[in-house]
């Protein structure tokens, strides 16, 4: 999967991130909102504390106040305020006069955290009448103290925090398990894209994904894949057919002049390596010139389909027809045994040429062909060689006289 | 100029003497308070619709314990001055308050207290040791009292604990 876009954020990397930042926001804000309600429900409950404190503690030093008693309020505030959650407690006797005052000593490291909170959470200090047979004969006034607010918030601060860890771990699993199970699919398509485009394997196809998707995405490729294959298919068959067309004469469908000499080279190669023989026949038509005069260019073509028929009929499939332009003709025979075998295939097809051809106005005509024989190794080493050895003999077999044969010196 | 003088003397004096009035004023307060605070902790054991308090003897404060405003949800207390010697008048008092008087006497009106669903409530000295229910000690700022819990126990009467903490913890020091 190494890619040169490497600065692109990867598959895995999107989907860790979404899941991380989804995990993190419920995390965080399910856990500030149930701070927040716990916050309130303590505040609610520190309002409820203190009533209950100021009520108790009103019963207690109800006669102590009554009688002024400052020692005895004292002692009894001293017991309350270490056992309660205050802060501070004042008890102030008829008209307005102090008669105790308890605050919580300033220990522990947190103190002034505590305090600080208490002033931020914490509601306002809290009074409540000393009353003695219904008449207020003093009153309590108590500062709540938020050791317990302080103990909450740092749980839930840890407990947010060890949500935080175990959603963060669980987002990557998962993250992790999705990835494999996209990128699974996703890698096997693009590993198929690339076999295709490697080794233009058409046939190759990706298999059904579980997911709906890439499943879709699979079967559009495959319809791709089956349209491109169409697509290969018929450019290969025009291909083919424009170099059949590039190769071959389309009068006759013999071969051409330049296919000829490419398989020409070929079989010289073939030949030397095996240490064969073959032969390298030069054919020209007789009179060719005054049939096409005579009897215009669809007698001629006619005759030239003829004589390519012909020729072809006395040859090998392993043997190769050219037409090289006009009446001219040329056959490679590979292998042959003896020069004879060549000469005697000479003779036949100069043999068959002398029986007519019907023209399609009706006529007969007889036409004849003049052979030029060559031999590989005898009458040359190289394709070039016996081309020209082959038209030598073609031209000393024309002196001879029409239709006569004559072989390479 | 004598009578300058003498002018300036009796101005000087009443001061004084004025000064001593309100310290008495502002102490019958405080008895009144008190006397009336243990008043409304103590119960009888048959409720009285309205409670007599009897000063006897010699007390400094009895003008402040008449005056005092007792909380008007309580049974009407009528304060009465009265020599405590025969059973008769004991038996029209729910609370005795004990001014000075001479030991001996006293000791003959405690025996005749002692026992009866009677509040007894006295004035120093002496010490609640000799046989009172209630008795006031005297300190620079305050009044405070102490509590004989034997003779609470002896004449009936239902005290709130807080008040018998509150004299308990004053007589033990």
């Amino acid at each position: 999967m190494s890619s040169p876009r490497t600065s692109l954020p990867g598959l895995d990397q999107v989907l860790r991130r979404a899941h991380l930042s989804v995990a993190l926001i419920a995390v965080i804000s399910s856990g500030l909102a149930l701070t927040l309600a716990g916050i309130y429900a303590l505040q609610a409950y520190a309002v409820q504390n203190m009533q209950l404190v100021a009520r108790s503690l009103s019963y207690t030093v109800e006669a102590a106040v009554l009688f002024n008693d400052e020692l005895a309020v004292q002692e009894a505030i001293d017991k309350v305020g270490k056992r309660e959650d205050v802060a501070e407690i004042r008890v102030i006797g008829r008209n307005g006069t102090p008669l105790a005052n308890w605050k919580r000593p300033q220990t522990g490291a947190l103190f002034h955290v505590e305090s600080w909170l208490a002033n931020i959470v914490m509601p306002e200090p809290y009074y409540y009448p000393v009353t003695h047979d219904n008449m207020t004969i003093g009153r309590i006034r108590l500062v709540p103290h938020s050791r317990l607010l302080l103990e909450y918030m740092i749980t839930g601060l840890a407990c947010i925090l060890a949500c935080m860890a175990f959603s963060t771990l669980l987002a990557l699993a998962l993250s992790r398990r999705m990835h494999a199970g996209i990128s699974g699919p996703l890698n096997i398509l693009a590993d198929t894209a690339h076999r295709v485009r490697q080794y233009r394997s058409f046939g190759l196809r990706a298999p059904a994904a579980d997911i709906a998707e890439l499943n879709q995405l699979n079967q559009d490729f495959n319809a791709l894949m089956d349209e491109l294959a169409t697509w290969q298919r018929h450019v290969k068959r025009e291909h083919d057919t424009l170099a059949y067309r590039a190769n071959h004469d389309s009068l006759t469908g013999l071969s051409n002049r330049s296919l000829l000499e490419s398989e020409l080279e070929h079989a010289v190669r073939d030949a030397r390596f095996h240490s064969n023989a073959m032969a390298l026949m030069f054919m020209d038509g007789d009179h060719f010139k005054e049939i096409n005069d005579t009897y215009g260019h669809g007698a001629g073509d006619e005759v030239l389909k003829i004589m390519a028929l012909r020729i072809s009929g006395q040859l090998r499939e392993s043997d190769i027809v050219a037409r090289l332009g006009g009446d001219e003709f040329a056959a490679l025979l590979k292998p042959i045994k003896h020069a004879e075998d060549a000469v005697h295939i000479a003779e036949k097809i100069a043999h068959q040429m002398q029986s007519p051809i019907t023209l399609p106005n009706g006529e007969l005509i007889t036409s004849s062909v003049t052979i030029g024989i060559a031999l590989f190794p005898d009458h040359a080493r190289t394709a070039q060689e016996l081309l020209a050895a082959a038209d030598e003999a073609m031209y000393r077999a024309k002196d001879q006289g029409r239709g006569s044969w004559a072989i390479g010196l | 100029m004598l009578l300058t003088w003498l002018g300036f003397a009796c101005l000087l004096f009443s001061q004084l003497c004025h000064a001593a009035a309100s310290d008495d004023i502002a102490r019958g307060k405080q008895v009144a308070q008190i006397v009336y605070g243990i008043v409304s902790y103590t119960r009888w054991p048959a409720p009285f619709p309205e409670l007599q308090l009897c000063i006897t003897g010699d007390s400094r404060y009895a003008e402040a314990l008449i005056a005092g405003v007792p909380n008007p949800a309580h049974p009407r207390i009528t304060v009465r001055q009265l020599a405590l010697h025969t059973p008769e008048a004991v038996a029209q008092c729910q609370i005795a308050y004990l001014g000075t008087m001479e030991h001996g006497e006293r000791e003959a009106l405690l025996a005749q207290l002692i026992g009866q669903p009677v509040l007894i409530i006295s004035e120093p000295p002496p010490s609640c040791s000799a046989g009172g229910m209630f008795c006031l000690l005297f300190r620079e700022e305050n009044i405070y009292f102490e509590v004989n819990l034997d003779t609470i126990a002896r004449s009936g009467l239902r005290i709130h604990p807080n008040v018998l903490q509150l004299g308990k913890r004053k007589a033990s020091p």
